[in-house]
């Protein structure tokens, strides 16, 4: 039956423009109406003074009313024009284009960790739950969930700045131009190293915990317990009926971590000096830089509504038992009682 | 209530607090009680005026709350030098544990020092005190969460209850808001917001932060609301002609409080977190007002002061695992969902 399908993803398109307009809005008068002079705060550095401040604000569609210059704002950024940079001039999509895919590497390479490791070590802690290493472990791991990931990375700092050998700023060594395919990428994945185990290590605690409940879950199963009772059993087992049973809640998280990809971490980024979104969000702001700001908060806020939007696609997709719920908040609802 | 009576209320008391009902959250409550404690009494155990002093000529009480005209300007360690020279003004100086203030700079001993016997936990960049502005520091990590939860709650739940009961457009209206606000990053709406108003008060980064964070108790809270809703007292009390309100106040709020009460206690350590990560941008209070997230901010330019990350590193670590393990005793004890958790 199509019907349904084709009417859940009419839905969707409708949704997901309105969701992003609203996105985009809150974000716009957020900035365009918060206290402070961006002439002003310009003119501190540069030569901009009376006449010129004006001009360049009417430039900058400053002194229209804000629907308009919203308005205005809107129809560039859908042809992807968001203006320059108020300093340096840069175009702001190409600032963005500079910077997200240092972002994406950092996030997607922590994804890759979390979940390359979670689901065999939590699979793992579900099988040997009573085990002595297990009892001692899970309190180290519950610890080390409640630590900051920037205190982390400090520490790091502070124990690398005492004697060590692990590099602490950017993506690449300075002269990382001058190397060849596979050196250039063993000197950024050496980099990578760092900020990828501060920003994963929680992940990874939260996501093994949740493999390990999912796998227990199954285990625990009448038909799993009924499989190993005609002798099936070890490796076998676990591959064809627990991991597969438990990719399904596994996926349902890693649809709600994709929207990272884009946005990352900005204290991460500022610690290791990587150029990714968010540090250039950080400085856009130390700055008073509007469009890039606008521009970065943007381009977050989509990507996030997007990802989440596909992963709920995907989860439909995979669960068919899912396909026949109403999605929250749709008009499927209507089906509950409803008070006069 | 016999037993009470019988035994005595001490004893009873400590019966209670000792039943194995509670193990797991003796240990994380004692310690958000020391640090609430020390968070109140801050100035008890960092301030640069005596406690007590009692000179020939004048007798001084609690001078670190009360702040007396005659001591104005003057710190705990004038005084005391002034003793050891004038034999006329010697007499019995009291001082709190760290006899330093949060914001005072001790002219004369070179800023980033590493501990001492003078300074007990080192200096920072202005010459103050490590070890009293981490007392002090407990006040912000503590009064900016707890704000900024109860806002965010009382938020979250009021819309997630109203748009779960009455349902139709209101739910629509309520649960589109709420989707968007959850997947819009919330740290860099909130590093833009706080950046451009560059409002260094406390209020404003407790109101930024309870309008951003609202939207996953709603979520819940709309849910637990739905669930209840198909339950069979809530069409009993209207047959019985209760008014909507009431309804929603007296039967669905209780019910659904204990999801939304694991949900607070993971908040709370999710918003010191991001307390912390904000001022350690440099977004969060102003450099003078003592904060742990901003001692970290200080550090981030001198990686060899490790007295400035270790100390108020632990403490934030503390923090966050105290009210995380408190959040799973209460998932335990009160057997809700995975949905609660973040």
């Amino acid at each position: 039956m199509r019907t349904p399908v084709v009417g859940r993803l009419l839905r969707l398109a409708l949704g997901l423009p309105l969701t992003l307009l609203l996105v985009t809005a809150i974000t716009f008068v957020l900035l365009r109406l918060a206290p402070g002079d961006p002439a002003a705060a310009l003119g501190a550095g540069s030569n901009l003074d009376g006449d010129a401040a004006q001009a360049w604000r009417r430039l900058q569609g400053l002194s229209e009313p804000w629907p308009v210059h919203y308005l205005n704002w809107l129809g560039r950024s859908l042809r992807l024009d968001f203006g320059a940079s108020w300093v340096g001039g840069q175009a702001v999509r190409d600032i963005i284009l500079q910077a997200m895919p240092k972002t994406a590497a950092l996030t997607a390479s922590a994804l890759l960790v979390v979940y390359g490791l979670a689901v065999p070590l939590g699979v793992l802690a579900a099988i040997h739950d009573r085990s002595l290493a297990l009892r001692i472990l899970r309190p180290l791991a519950f610890g080390a969930y409640a630590v900051p990931s920037f205190w982390a990375a400090l520490m790091l700092l502070v124990w690398a700045s005492a004697g060590g050998s692990l590099p602490l700023r950017g993506l690449h060594s300075a002269d990382a131009d001058d190397l060849e395919l596979f050196p250039w990428l063993i000197d950024s994945l050496w980099h990578l190293l760092l900020p990828v185990l501060c920003l994963s290590y929680a992940p990874l605690v939260r996501t093994i915990r949740f493999q390990q409940a999912a796998s227990r879950e199954i285990l625990d199963a009448p038909h799993i317990q009924a499989a190993r009772a005609r002798g099936l059993e070890g490796a076998v087992l676990v591959r064809r009926h627990v991991v597969r049973n438990s990719l399904v809640p596994l996926v349902t998280l890693l649809t709600l971590d994709l929207p990272w990809i884009v946005g990352g971490s900005v204290v991460i980024e500022r610690i290791f000096s990587i150029h990714g979104m968010g540090m250039v969000a950080f400085q856009a702001v130390l700055q008073r830089d509007l469009p890039v700001l606008l521009g970065v908060v943007t381009v977050v806020c989509v990507s996030s509504v997007a990802a989440l939007a596909a992963g709920d696609v995907l989860l439909r997709w995979l669960n068919p038992a899912q396909r026949a719920a109403p999605a929250a908040g749709s008009w499927g609802e209507r089906e509950y009682r409803r008070w006069p | 209530m016999a037993m009470r009576r019988a035994i005595g209320l001490p004893r009873w008391v400590w019966r209670q607090v000792s039943s194995p009902r509670l193990a797991g959250a003796r240990l994380p409550l004692a310690w958000l009680l020391l640090l609430s404690g020390m968070a109140l009494g801050a100035d008890f155990l960092a301030s640069d005026k005596p406690l007590y002093l009692d000179t020939a000529t004048e007798r001084y009480w609690l001078a670190n709350i009360v702040d007396p005209p005659g001591l104005r300007g003057r710190t705990v360690q004038e005084l005391r030098a002034a003793q050891q020279v004038d034999a006329r003004t010697s007499g019995i100086l009291v001082t709190t544990p760290i006899a330093w203030g949060p914001n005072q700079q001790d002219t004369g001993y070179p800023p980033l020092m590493p501990p001492s016997s003078r300074h007990w936990l080192g200096t920072d960049l202005s010459r103050r005190d490590v070890a009293a502005r981490l007392v002090h520091g407990a006040r912000i990590a503590l009064w900016v969460s707890s704000a900024s939860v109860t806002l965010y709650l009382c938020i979250g739940v009021v819309l997630g209850v109203w748009a779960g009961f009455f349902g139709g457009a209101v739910d629509v209206v309520v649960t589109k808001l709420t989707e968007t606000v959850i997947a819009v990053p919330a740290f860099f709406l909130l590093l833009a917001i706080r950046g451009f108003s560059r409002d260094t008060s406390e209020w404003t980064i407790v109101l930024s932060l309870g309008l951003l964070l609202w939207a996953r108790v709603a979520r819940l809270a709309r849910a637990e609301t739905i669930r209840l809703r198909g339950s069979g007292f809530v069409d009993a009390a209207r047959a019985l002609g209760y008014s909507n309100t009431r309804i929603m106040v007296v039967h669905i709020l209780p019910n659904i409080a204990a999801p939304v009460v694991v949900a607070a206690v993971f908040g709370l350590a999710g918003a010191v977190r991001i307390e912390a990560a904000l001022s350690f941008l440099g977004f969060g209070v102003d450099e003078w007002t003592p904060s742990w997230g901003g001692l970290l901010h200080q550090a981030l330019g001198q990686t060899q002061a490790w007295w400035l990350v270790l100390a108020p590193g632990l403490a934030l670590f503390s923090l966050v695992l105290a009210y995380n393990a408190l959040g799973e005793f209460l998932l335990r004890v009160l057997a809700v969902g995975p949905q609660v958790h973040d």
